[in-house]
């Protein structure tokens, strides 16, 4: 395998030092292009209190194109699809390499915190949650203390 | 088109010639150049000593009269030497019908009475009027354009040109020793510490502290072209003197040599057909000057685009200096197959390719920083001086691109970016969209 860029060593030495409140990233010692990320759900939102598990990987031209995220815990999200896949500008088109592993996680966190119906990715979750946003709500508290708990 | 520019270009090696003749009294330009065929070190020694007579007197122009006092009587210089020059070419008589390879070889000499290492004597077997004027001397006239830069430039502005470079010069070598400038300045990278830490473990001869002396060859590359020569990543080699580092094919046995660290003293070798297994070696002598020598090759050793022997002849050891271009061998079937083309490189020696961070530098690096977005935040402030995209810090002598928003970055770093929406750029940190084919006004 070819030889890490600077970039991700720095990246990877940051988030280790100085990591995100409420996020933990770490490199797989296999492939140091692999991160382990928990995430907090956020205060007063749905998922708070929730451990929510996900992988992120760097293709070989990041930062040119964006990491690939992925949650790994089921989530009741109208963003987030069935597989984990996140609706996320910033992890497409609006990608820039300039954002780092740790502005992309937390803008994750910030769409667990604000769900966008109108921008659906689940279009089940969004119908649900634009019919009736009180139970979509509920919906995803249950799911959250269901699938989304702390390990012993 | 060929034939305007070769009359620009004759225009001004003669104002150089005759302003040297002019200064040396009465010998003509043909006989000046009939001496140097002739050949002999003397001679050689001679015209390099007048140039630096001339940088001299030119300077002390400028101290007495202040740089326009100077410029006027540098101009009215020129004026003279194109009337002679005129007269001179009326003269039917006279063969001396300038051919650009002539003025190129005498170009590269004028220029090397700047370096300390070509005013040393040259050998004889480098007669620096042998060139002979050929098609392919022509050629290296173009590609070597850069080099030859100042003797060529248009008769008004040369001179001014070249005494604002001497300025230049003197004011640079007048600045305080490089650790100073780094106290002063913001030195405060690793990155700079190590560069200034590894010149003054080098002597002024160019030997590194072990007693090394070093080369750096790089591929000479023409976009413009269709056939630029084969291909290859910038090789560095050491050897001690006396000591020679060969050049030849890339094969199976010498498989180690083309990874070989930089540095070492591996062979050098190309993945070219038209390269022999044993095609040439270089040598340094104990003054650290470097030689290149063509050991039997079959396609032939091209210093300069003359080749050194015929073939499976072995040529003298050829001195050598910083910029030369070396080729191996010639394209075989037009070189449009990456394995059949010729190697075309240019020489450094002596690491005269570190460039050192001087005052200069450190200035320009103080000045580049003022002009980016200033930010209140201290944090952002330190993350300004870092490259968004490989996130390490912005230093002086690194190549940076400053974007029409401020932001700034490697240009190394940023050029994928750049090339891909040219001549719209989409700043990747502040996300405006930048033309950079704006027109530049000067208001
Ligand atoms: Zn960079
Ligand atoms: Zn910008």
């Amino acid at each position: 395998m070819a030889a890490l860029p600077k970039r991700i060593i720095k990246e990877t030495e940051r988030l280790i030092s100085d990591p995100v409140p409420g996020i933990t990233a770490y490199p797989d010692e296999a492939n140091l292009r692999a991160f382990t990320v928990t995430m907090n759900g956020p205060d007063s939102s749905p998922y708070e209190k929730g451990i929510f598990d996900l992988e992120l990987y760097l293709p070989d031209d990041y930062p040119m194109c964006p990491p690939k995220v992925r949650f790994l815990t089921k989530i009741y999200h109208p963003n987030i699809d069935k597989l984990g896949r996140i609706c996320l500008d910033v992890l497409k088109d609006n990608w820039s390499p300039a954002l780092q592993i740790r502005t992309i996680l937390l803008s994750i966190q910030a769409l667990l915190a604000s769900p966008n119906p109108d921008d659906p990715l689940a279009n089940d979750v969004a119908d649900d949650w634009k019919k009736d946003e009180p139970k979509a709500i509920e919906v995803a508290k249950e799911w959250t203390a269901k699938y989304a708990k702390a390990k012993e | 088109m060929m034939a305007n520019e070769v009359i620009t270009r004759d225009v001004g090696l003669h104002n150089i010639k005759t302003s040297l003749s002019n200064s040396n009294s009465n010998s003509s330009l043909s006989d000046r150049i009939d001496d140097v065929n002739n050949t002999n070190t003397e001679d050689n020694e001679n015209i390099n000593n007048e140039n630096t007579n001339i940088e001299n007197a030119n300077i002390e122009t400028n101290i007495e009269n202040g740089v326009d006092a100077s410029t006027n009587s540098s101009n009215n210089q020129t004026n003279n030497s194109i009337n002679n020059e005129n007269s001179n070419g009326s003269n039917p008589s006279e063969p001396n019908i300038p051919n650009p390879g002539e003025g190129r070889t005498f170009g590269l000499n004028f220029l090397s009475s700047f370096s300390p290492l070509r005013s040393q004597p040259q050998s004889p077997t480098r007669n620096f009027m042998s060139n002979s004027p050929t098609v392919g001397n022509f050629n290296n006239v173009d590609e070597d354009a850069d080099a030859t830069m100042q003797p060529d430039t248009p008769i008004d502005e040369h001179d001014i040109d070249q005494t604002m470079v001497r300025d230049d010069r003197e004011q640079q070598e007048s600045t305080p020793p490089l650790e100073e400038c780094i106290e002063e300045g913001q030195g405060e990278g690793t990155h700079e510490g190590d560069i200034i830490a590894s010149n003054k473990d080098e002597e002024d001869d160019g030997k590194d502290k072990d007693g090394f002396y070093s080369l750096r060859l790089t591929p000479l590359i023409d976009h413009s072209s269709s056939n630029s020569g084969l291909y290859f990543a910038p090789v560095i080699r050491k050897a001690k003197s006396q000591n020679s580092i060969s050049i030849g094919r890339y094969t199976e046995k010498n498989k180690s040599a083309a990874h070989a660290p930089q540095g070492s003293n591996a062979p050098i070798v190309f993945k070219s057909k038209v390269v022999s297994r044993t095609h040439a070696l270089f040598q340094c002598n104990e003054e650290g000057q470097w030689f290149i020598k063509d050991c039997k090759s079959s396609s032939g050793t091209f210093l300069n685009h003359i080749r050194l022997s015929p073939a499976s002849q072995e040529s003298s050891l050829m001195p050598l200096i910083d910029g030369d271009i070396i080729q191996l061998g010639m394209d075989y079937r037009g070189g449009t197959e990456e394995v059949y083309r010729c190697v075309k490189m240019r020489c450094e020696f002596n690491k005269s390719w570190q460039r050192k961070v001087n005052q200069f530098n450190l200035e320009i690096h103080k000045k580049f920083k003022n002009l980016s977005v200033k930010e209140t935040n201290p944090l952002k402030n330190d993350e300004l001086s870092e490259c968004a995209i490989c996130l390490l810090k912005l230093e002086p002598c690194q190549a940076i691109f400053i974007s029409p928003c401020s932001h700034s970055w490697h240009y190394k770093c940023i050029r994928p970016i750049i090339i891909k929406s040219y001549p719209q750029f989409y700043c990747p940190n502040c996300r405006s969209m930048c033309d950079l084919e704006t027109d530049i006004d000067d208001d």
